[in-house]
């Protein structure tokens, strides 16, 4: 197997490792929105922005790379939490964009 | 893909085959894609490790002549690891290579790079030809007496 093909799929199986996170940012999302998280919830959730983005365009998944490292900017800056949220959502989009 | 660069960086590194590469990265899909990458390079000695305490507690039983560590790891981050690694290298009188590679331009880290010696920063999303390049650097004669790290290209702004 030459190297294009061991990280073609390499890629393929990373983004399957990373479908169910679609769902986890959903919820993420959905309870920044309620106003029901809780400091464990904003730390994990920026660890998964920045995993992203460190990841995904190592991969070819340049889109969602740029949109977790918006993310994780965004937090590391403190962004307000409505702001955060659309960062969120465009990062929701990426993500799905990617898996479909 | 291009072949292995034949450069002339490449004669600086004898004996590919025997370097002992030791990646540590919370994210084991960039651990398997840089292993991919190395071993496609003909270097086939890599260790790959998914957190920081693994790394401090296998670089307490053996050395390395390289590590490409990422900067952001639970326990121990890849600065703090740096230290351990200089400080091994002290007391083994040897010196190891170190790459850092990091997802953002931060201006705060240059401080802790310097001080811990860093050779190479390496700006994420890793690219194939870019790593290879940061890998020779960092194992060249120059940088094993030259403690002047090298960054990214992106990240050039931080070391002016």
């Amino acid at each position: 197997m030459t190297l294009e093909e061991k990280i073609s799929a390499l890629s393929e199986e990373y983004r399957d490792h990373i479908r169910p996170e679609l769902e986890v940012l959903r919820a993420y999302i959905s309870r920044l929105q309620s106003g029901d998280y809780t400091p464990e919830d904003l730390r994990a959730l920026q660890q998964l922005a920045h995993m992203q983005s460190g990841s995904a365009g190592s991969f070819g998944y340049e889109q969602l790379a740029e949109a977790a490292k918006a993310t994780d900017v965004a937090m590391i800056q403190g962004l307000a939490i409505p702001d955060l949220v659309q960062r969120l959502k465009a990062w929701e989009t990426a993500l799905n964009a990617t898996l479909a | 893909m291009q072949p292995f660069p034949q450069s002339p960086q490449r004669n600086y590194i004898r004996n590919l085959d025997r370097l002992s590469v030791l990646i540590a990265d919370d994210d084991p899909f960039v651990g398997r894609l840089i292993t991919a990458i190395l071993q496609d390079s003909g270097i086939y000695n890599v260790h790959s490790v998914k957190d920081g305490e693994e790394a401090f507690n296998l670089l307490k039983e053996r050395s390395f002549d390289l590590a490409i560590l990422d900067i952001h790891m639970p326990f121990v981050n890849g600065i703090a690891l740096s230290a351990q690694i200089r400080a091994l290298d002290r007391l083994q009188r040897r010196r190891t290579g170190i790459i850092i590679m990091t997802t953002h331009c931060d201006a705060t880290l240059v401080p802790f790079v310097r001080a811990n010696e860093v050779d190479q920063l390496c700006l994420k999303p890793l690219a194939r030809a870019n790593l290879i390049q940061r890998i020779m650097s960092a194992l060249s004669p120059r940088n094993q007496s030259q403690r002047e790290p090298e960054p990214d290209t992106e990240l050039n702004a931080l070391w002016i």
